[in-house]
């Protein structure tokens, strides 16, 4: 029988995990995903499933949005009754390849968190989770890779958990930051405005987030700041736009390192208040 | 225990932009003051509203192929990979799944006077492999993806990778449709992530219909294509890098 505990009171950890792998089109695959040992709580209280990679040297596997070639990797877990799982969070990525074949992923190790939902009310002490995960890893050539991981939940009476180790997952951006968009015509631009004792903006990229009927400049390297405003543009294509009235969404990356912060924005539908140029 | 069953698929469109920040001078746009990574090709690249780019190029089985040969047909190109996990090689790929079979079959209802190429640009020599070796190996794919009796599709070979580029074609597979007046009306990806909107069916018919392909573009995802002396291998890459 399960034991019954009150949600507000739990700590969570992973007890039992094992992976059983589906596929890759290389043996041995060249990028591998586990289960975490547990499930990891934020700073801000959320909890996550962890699914981690390991690649071997040089390969990569991408970001939500992989950029010029490459593909994201997807995750579609299974949980009880009552959890739910939302939508991947990933770690700021790195930026690699040559200007005609950009990328956008991680190398080494990278770990993408599920957040997840509990039920209301009181939960089962303990359950089982299982996601299939299935990823594009590429160097020269790219494989693809899939694996069914499985794990036992267990809900107890517990200290919380430290607060997840994964480093740099992108949060809004700070005080004293400004986005918007602003428009002449037809002519589109995302303007940033860093606040003025920020640090890394020499270094500042914007990835912009895939979005129907947004579509961003051609990529070109870093720009110093002259003023502090930055000007990135873009054009609106509102016939491609399926989803409904288009947003840009993305990444700014302050800095070059992995370390350094990334800050996830946020704006729109265009075509709705943007200030004129 | 019921499941509750949460998918998470992360969507595979996005945008192929690494888009830097410009800076502004008293909200006047500077324009761009220095470019780190110039990317011609891509500003020469067709875009959708464009005269498709023209081209001669020769195919797997031999025969010469021209874009001017089928003028007033929709023409729809897939560039293809044969060693692409995403494009041709695999059971998971496009062509391997049965997928692309499905989409040509698709399209030859929607329109049979519609015509469908495959477009490989890698360049000579890559995981040494010669361009015939490449064609023969792109031709042997097809010839196995499950097409409908009756139906063919020829692999032309760009090894030049002028085509490719022209076309502004960035992955395997990377779908264009041409209307019969020879436009682009469509750049994107086969298929939306779900599988659910053949985007390329869809464009075929509008064509047919004399309505306005929606959406014209998307993302697309797959293979970086090898061209020659352009796009380098990726970090790690080097001469002797395998095709993809």
């Amino acid at each position: 029988m399960l034991a019954r505990v009150r949600r507000s009171r739990l700590a969570i950890a992973l007890g039992v995990c094992c992976v059983a792998a589906l596929g890759s089109t290389v043996d041995p695959p060249p990028a591998r995903a586990t289960l975490g040992q547990r499930i990891v709580q934020g700073r801000d209280g959320r909890i996550f499933i962890s699914i981690a990679f390991q690649m071997d040297p040089h390969w990569h596997i991408y970001w939500r949005n992989p950029g010029d070639s490459g593909g994201a990797p997807r995750v579609q877990v299974d949980l009880p009754a009552g959890f739910a799982a939302g939508e991947i969070l990933f770690p700021r990525p790195r930026v690699f390849g040559s200007a005609e074949d950009r990328g956008f992923g991680y190398e080494g190790k990278v770990e993408l968190l599920v957040p997840v939902t509990l039920p209301t009310g009181e939960a089962p002490a303990s359950v089982e989770v299982s996601a299939v995960v299935s990823w594009m890893a590429c160097k020269e050539s790219c494989v693809m890779g899939e694996a069914k991981l499985n794990g036992t939940l267990t809900l107890a009476e517990q200290s919380r958990v430290a607060p997840t180790a994964t480093p740099s997952l992108p949060g809004p951006m700070p005080e004293g930051w400004k986005a918007e968009i602003v428009h002449a015509g037809a002519e589109y631009s995302l303007v940033i405005v860093p606040s003025r004792d920020a640090k890394g903006v020499d270094a500042m990229l914007f990835l912009p987030d895939p979005m129907p009927g947004i579509e961003f400049a051609d990529g070109t390297g870093p720009i110093k700041p002259a003023n502090g405003k930055w000007r990135i543009p873009f054009s609106v294509r509102k016939e491609d736009a399926t989803d409904g009235p288009p947003k840009v969404r993305g990444l700014i990356l302050a800095g070059g390192n992995d370390a350094d912060p990334a800050y996830w924005i946020e704006l729109g539908p265009v075509g709705a208040a943007e200030a004129k140029k | 225990m019921r499941l509750t069953r949460t998918a998470l698929a992360i969507s595979l469109a996005a945008t192929a932009i690494f888009a830097a920040a410009m800076p502004m001078d008293d909200d006047k746009p500077q324009g761009v003051a220095k470019k780190e990574d110039a990317k011609p090709r891509r500003a020469e690249a067709a875009k959708v509203g464009d005269a498709a780019p023209e081209f001669t190029l020769t195919g797997a089985d031999g025969k010469t192929y021209n874009l001017s040969d089928y003028k007033g047909h929709t023409v729809v190109l897939e560039w293809f990979s044969p060693s692409c996990p995403v494009s041709g090689h695999g059971d998971r790929s496009f062509w391997g799944s049965g997928n692309a079979a499905k989409t040509v079959a698709a399209v030859k209802a929607a329109d049979p006077d519609a015509v469908y190429l495959t477009i490989n640009s890698n360049h000579d020599g890559l995981g040494g492999q010669s361009t015939k070796q490449q064609g023969d190996a792109s031709a042997e794919v097809i010839a196995k993806g499950g097409l409908a009796a009756g139906l063919s599709v020829p692999v032309l070979m760009d090894p030049e990778g002028k085509v490719g580029r022209a076309y502004g074609a960035k992955t395997t597979p990377h779908m264009f449709v041409i209307n019969t007046t020879g436009t682009l009306v469509y750049v994107g990806a086969p298929a939306s992530d779900d599988g659910k909107t053949d985007y390329i069916t869809s464009a075929v018919t509008a064509i047919k219909a004399g309505k306005p392909v929606e959406p014209a573009n998307t993302k697309n995802s797959g293979c970086g294509i090898k061209y020659a002396g352009g796009s380098g291998p990726r970090r790690g890459g080097g001469p002797g890098a395998k095709p993809n």
